[in-house]
C-alpha cells in the first residue's frame, strides 16, 4: 500500500489507498443435516486520488501491477469529477480490541458440532423443521492517505442462528447469536426460541384495522433502510428529505433516542475509523423526539460545510464488494435507547395487537418520505396480552416519522442476540391490512 | 489466451483424489459512471478476478473462493476438508451431465469496449439532463453501468468451458418535489446485446420524469383487499417473486413440507396462468450458454394451464429430486458459488385485450412497474411504482404508494384472466443471496384477484 501510494502521490495532488480482507468458514444445516459448507479468503484494495480538484478512482484484487492501478484511477478523471475536499490528516482514533484468537481455532467440524448441539435441542419439539446457520470469520481493513493518516484494524466474529421452520412454509422464528468469539447461546434463550415459535404455530386471519403493534428487533430493517435515506447529506442538500429544514425541531416522540454507535465494542463490528480514514464518534439523530443532525462524507461534509460525521463506507445494502463502491454515508451502527417498559408490560398492555417479528418487502416503497408497507413475516397475534398465533398474509403500512410520534412505549433493554441490539417498540393506532 | 487459462485451470485441478472436482476462474471488467442530479459523482473501470473451487466426496461437497492464483491450493484442500466432514452425514451426489468443450465468445450488435467513456459519459448525462430539465424533479441520480463477465470453467469429467457475458445498462431514479412530499420514481434501459437498446431512448426519462410530477398529485393507496390488474412488468415481478423462487429446486430441498406441497404434477393455480423460465431467448437481458456448472441451459415450462410441470435444477438438486437436469445454476461474479437462479421468467400471454381485462376488473386497482419484491417461504411482498383506481371498468385517479402482499398457494388460486400484449424487462437485480443482474422477467397485463394491498 505505501508503494502505491507513492506512485500515486506524484501523479496527484492527493492520494488514498483502502485495503479490506475477509477470510472465513461457513457450515449450514437444513433439518438436522449438513447443507452447505464453505471456506473463502477475499482481499482487495481501491484508489482515489485527486488532482486540480477532479477525482479518480480504481480498484483491484491485488497489487501485482500497482502503476496500472494508478493509470486506471488516473483514466477515470476523464470523468471530471469535483471533488474540493482533503483526505483527513492522522487523528487519534479510538483502539478497537475485537480480535479473539478462539477464531483461529474454528474449523468445519467445530462449526459442525455446534450446529449439531442446537439441532439436539430441538430434536422432536418441533412441528416444521430447524436448521441452523453458523460461521466465523476473520476481517482487516486498513486505510491511509497522503495527508498522514493510517489507521487499521483486524477483528474476528462468530455467528450461530438457529431457525424454527413453520410447517408448510419456509417462514421461521430464527435468532441471530453473533459475538466476536466462539459463544453459543444458554438453554434459557433456546427455550424462549422454542416458545415463541410454539405460541405462534396457529395462523389467525384478521381482516384489515388499526390496532396496537409492537415491532420487534428483527422488525426494524425497514426503518434503518428510510432513516438512511432521510438523513444523507445529499437529501439536505437538494432539500428532499422530510428532515431537511427540521434540525432542532421535534419530529418524533420524545421517547425516542435515536443514534448511531460505531465505538460500543460490546457488540461485533464496532470501528475507530471509516472507510475514509475519518474516526468515528457515537452520533445523536433523535434525542428526545428532536432531530440532531444528517449524516455526512468527506465529500458531501465539503459541500455542506459541516463536519464529515465518520459514517463514509463503502457499503452497499445488496452485498457488493466493498472495494467497488465508493465511500457514501452510512449508519452501519444504528441504535435506539431502550425506555422504562418490560417486554410483559408490554404485551400485557395490548388487549388486541400485533408483536411483527420480522417483515420482507422493508426495501420497496417510498424510503425517502419515510412511507412503508411491509409484509409480516410473521407477524404475531396478541389477545389479551398473549401471543396465540400468527397472522396470516397481512400487511402494516403508514409513515415512519408518523409513527415514532406515535409511541406507547420502549423496552428497558436491548436484545443484543438479534443481529442489531435493539429494543423492542410499542406503538398505537397502527394501520394492520389483512384478508 | 482463452486456452492457455483453461489449461492452466484443468493443471490445478488434475490428479486430486475425489469424486468430482470443478474450478471456475472469472474476469470481470467493469465500467461504471454515475451522476447525481448536475454533478457527476463517479467514473471507474476496473478489472478484477476470482476462482471458486467445488469437490464432491463421499457424498460431502465442501466449496471455497479465492483472489489469488497462489491460494487455489489452499482452496482445493480446504474444499476436500469441507467436503469429508459432512461426508457422514450427507449424502449428495450430482446428476449425470456429459463433458462439454467449447467456447462461446460474446455476440454483440454495437460493442461498448468499441465506444468510448467520454461518449458514453455524454449519452448517460443527455438522460440524466432529460429528467433534471423537467419542472419539480428535484434531483436525480442515474448511472451507466457495464459488466463484462469472461469465464473459465473446468471439472474432472473433461468439461473445458470459455463463455462471455455482456451486461449494459442506464438506470436511476427522479425525485419530484412539492412542498413537503418528494416521491421518486425508478428508470432502466438495458440488455445484454450491446449498446443499441441505449440509444435513442429519450422519450423514456421524460415520461418518466412526468409520471413522478403525476405522483406528487396522486392520493396514497387504502389500504384493504382489490381486485388488482397487474402490468406485464409487474405480472414479471408475481412470477419472479410468488412463484420463480419457488421453482428453484435448492429453496426447497432440504424443506420436507414445501416439497411434499410443490410435487410436479400438482394443480396450484388456476387454468389461465402458464410461467415458463427460458434464458435461451436472442437478444434478450437473460441470455446465457451455459451456467456454471457447465450444463447448457434449457427452456422449462415451470407451471402449465395452473399444474406444476418443471423445476429450475443444480446438478445435485436434479439428481436428489430424480428430475431432468435444466442448467440454471449460476453465481454473480467470482466471489460466490454458484446457486439456482431462475434466469428470464414470464407469463404466457393470453387472448385478452386491455379493455376486456378492465371491465372484468369493474372495481379495483391498476397497478404499475415493478419496485422490488421480497419472498421468504410461502409469502411474497411486492411492490410498485404507481397505479390507478378502476372505477366500473374504467381507469380513474392515480394512486401511489402501493405494496402488495400474498401466499404463493392462495395467489396462484386468484389468477384471473391474462392479457394478449407482453414485455421483458431490460434491466435485473434479484438479490437471492448474490445480486443478479441478468434476471429478467416480464409477462401481459394479468388479474389476481383477493390481493392484500398495504396503503397508509
Amino acid at each position: 500500500m505505501e508503494e502505491t501510494l507513492k506512485i500515486a502521490s506524484k501523479v496527484a495532488d492527493q492520494a488514498e489507498v483502502f485495503f479490506m480482507e475477509g477470510s472465513g468458514t461457513g457450515l449450514n444445516m437444513e433439518d438436522s443435516k449438513p447443507t452447505d459448507v464453505k471456506g473463502a479468503i477475499q482481499a482487495g484494495y481501491a484508489l482515489r486520488i485527486i488532482k486540480d480538484g477532479k477525482i479518480g478512482s480504481s480498484y483491484t484484487r491485488n497489487l501485482i501491477d500497482r502503476e496500472e492501478f494508478v493509470k486506471n484511477a488516473l483514466d477515470s478523471m476523464v470523468g471530471q469529477v469535483k471533488a474540493d475536499f482533503v483526505f483527513p490528516e492522522k487523528r487519534p482514533i479510538t483502539s478497537i480490541s475485537q480480535y479473539d484468537k478462539r477464531i483461529e481455532n474454528i474449523g468445519f467440524p467445530e462449526l459442525m458440532d455446534m450446529c449439531n448441539e442446537m439441532m439436539n435441542f430441538f430434536e422432536g419439539k418441533v412441528q416444521g423443521q430447524a436448521d441452523c446457520y453458523s460461521g466465523a470469520g476473520i476481517s482487516r481493513r486498513r486505510v491511509m492517505n497522503t495527508s498522514g493518516a493510517d489507521y487499521q484494524e483486524k477483528s474476528t466474529k462468530f455467528h450461530l442462528i438457529p431457525a424454527l421452520i413453520y410447517p408448510n412454509t419456509s417462514t421461521s422464528i430464527w435468532r441471530y447469536f453473533e459475538a466476536n468469539g466462539p459463544e453459543k447461546p444458554t438453554e434459557k434463550d433456546l427455550q424462549e426460541q422454542l416458545d415463541l415459535y410454539t405460541n405462534s404455530l396457529p395462523e389467525i386471519d384478521i381482516g384489515s384495522k388499526k390496532m396496537k403493534v409492537m415491532f420487534m428487533p428483527g422488525a426494524f430493517i425497514g426503518f434503518e433502510w428510510r432513516l438512511n435515506t432521510g438523513i444523507h447529506a445529499k437529501r439536505f442538500l437538494n432539500k428532499t428529505s422530510p428532515l431537511a429544514d427540521k434540525v432542532g425541531q421535534k419530529v418524533m416522540s420524545d421517547k425516542i433516542t435515536i443514534y448511531n454507535d460505531p465505538l460500543d465494542q460490546s457488540i461485533p463490528d464496532a470501528c475507530g475509523f471509516d472507510d475514509e480514514g475519518v474516526p468515528t464518534k457515537k452520533l445523536d439523530i433523535i434525542k428526545d423526539g428532536v432531530f440532531q443532525t444528517c449524516m455526512a462524507d468527506l465529500d458531501y461534509a465539503n459541500k455542506m460545510k459541516m463536519e464529515p460525521t465518520g459514517t463514509g463506507f463503502r457499503y452497499g445494502m445488496w452485498g457488493d464488494e466493498g472495494i467497488t463502491i465508493p465511500p457514501a454515508p452510512y449508519l452501519k451502527h444504528l441504535r435506539v435507547k431502550p425506555g422504562d417498559m418490560s417486554y410483559n408490560e408490554m404485551l400485557a398492555t395490548m388487549d388486541e395487537g400485533i408483536a411483527i417479528f420480522n417483515v420482507i418487502g422493508a426495501h420497496s416503497g417510498n424510503l425517502l418520505n419515510g412511507d412503508f408497507s411491509f409484509g409480516l413475516n410473521p407477524g404475531f397475534y396478541v389477545k389479551n396480552g398473549e401471543i396465540v398465533g400468527r397472522v396470516k398474509d397481512a400487511m402494516v403500512a403508514g409513515n415512519m416519522y408518523q409513527l415514532f410520534s406515535n409511541v406507547i412505549g420502549i423496552e428497558n433493554q436491548n436484545h443484543k442476540k438479534n443481529g442489531i441490539p435493539l429494543p423492542c417498540v410499542l406503538f398505537d393506532d397502527v394501520s394492520i391490512s389483512g384478508k | 489466451m482463452q486456452e492457455e487459462i483453461l489449461s492452466r485451470c484443468q493443471s490445478f485441478i488434475e490428479n486430486q483424489d475425489v469424486d468430482f472436482i470443478d474450478l471456475r476462474y472469472e474476469i470481470v471488467k467493469e465500467t461504471a459512471i454515475k451522476f447525481e442530479s448536475s454533478a457527476i459523482k463517479d467514473v471507474s473501470s476496473n478489472t478484477t478476478d476470482g476462482y471458486v473451487v467445488r469437490v464432491l466426496n463421499n457424498g460431502g461437497l465442501g466449496i471455497t473462493m479465492v483472489s489469488k492464483p497462489e491460494d487455489i491450493p489452499w482452496a482445493i484442500n480446504r474444499a476436500k476438508e469441507a467436503a469429508q466432514v459432512i461426508s457422514g452425514e450427507a449424502d449428495m451426489s450430482f446428476a449425470d451431465v456429459p463433458p462439454v468443450k467449447d467456447s462461446i465468445p460474446v455476440s454483440l450488435k454495437i460493442d461498448p469496449r468499441n465506444i468510448s467513456l467520454e461518449d458514453k459519459l455524454k449519452l448517460t448525462k443527455k438522460y440524466n439532463d432529460i429528467m433534471l430539465e423537467q419542472p419539480e424533479i428535484s434531483s436525480t441520480t442515474v448511472g451507466y453501468n457495464e459488466v463484462f463477465r469472461q469465464k473459465f470453467y473446468v471439472n474432472s469429467e473433461g468439461s473445458e468451458i470459455f463463455q462471455e457475458l455482456m451486461t449494459v445498462s442506464i438506470s436511476g431514479e427522479a425525485v419530484a418535489t412539492r412542498g413537503d412530499l418528494s416521491q421518486n420514481i425508478r428508470v432502466s434501459i438495458g440488455g445484454s446485446t450491446g449498446m443499441e437498446n441505449l440509444y435513442n431512448r429519450e422519450d423514456v426519462f421524460k415520461k418518466r420524469a412526468e409520471l413522478v410530477r403525476e405522483m406528487l398529485g396522486a392520493e396514497p393507496v387504502k389500504s384493504g383487499t382489490y381486485t388488482v390488474l397487474l402490468n406485464g412488468s409487474m405480472t414479471g415481478l408475481l412470477a419472479h417473486e410468488a412463484f420463480g423462487h419457488f421453482s428453484e429446486a435448492d429453496l426447497i430441498e432440504n424443506n420436507k413440507s414445501l416439497r411434499d406441497k410443490m410435487q410436479l404434477d400438482t394443480k396450484l393455480g388456476t387454468e389461465n396462468i402458464t410461467i415458463i423460465a427460458d434464458s435461451t431467448i436472442s437478444g434478450d437481458l437473460g441470455i446465457y450458454k451455459y451456467d456454471d456448472e457447465g450444463v447448457p441451459v434449457k427452456k422449462i415450462t415451470l407451471m402449465d394451464k395452473g399444474v406444476l410441470t418443471g423445476r429450475l435444477h443444480s446438478r445435485k438438486t436434479a439428481a436428489s429430486f430424480n428430475e431432468p437436469i435444466t442448467g440454471h445454476m449460476v453465481a454473480e461474479d467470482y466471489r460466490y458459488a454458484p446457486i439456482i437462479r431462475m434466469g428470464t421468467i414470464f407469463v404466457q400471454p393470453g387472448e385478452n385485450s386491455f379493455e376486456d381485462l378492465l371491465s372484468q376488473v369493474g372495481n379495483g386497482l391498476y397497478i404499475c412497474d415493478a419496485k422490488g419484491g421480497q419472498t421468504t417461504g410461502g409469502n411474497f411482498t411486492f411492490g410498485a411504482q404507481y397505479g390507478y383506481l378502476i372505477k366500473d371498468g374504467k381507469i380513474g385517479p392515480m394512486v401511489r404508494d402501493i405494496n402488495m402482499m400474498g401466499n404463493l398457494f392462495t395467489t396462484l388460486e386468484n389468477i384471473g384472466a391474462v392479457g394478449d400484449d407482453f414485455k421483458l424487462s431490460e434491466r435485473g437485480g434479484c438479490g437471492k443471496g448474490q445480486t443478479n443482474i441478468k434476471s429478467a422477467h416480464g409477462g401481459p397485463h394479468m388479474i389476481v384477484k383477493e390481493t392484500v394491498v398495504g396503503g397508509v
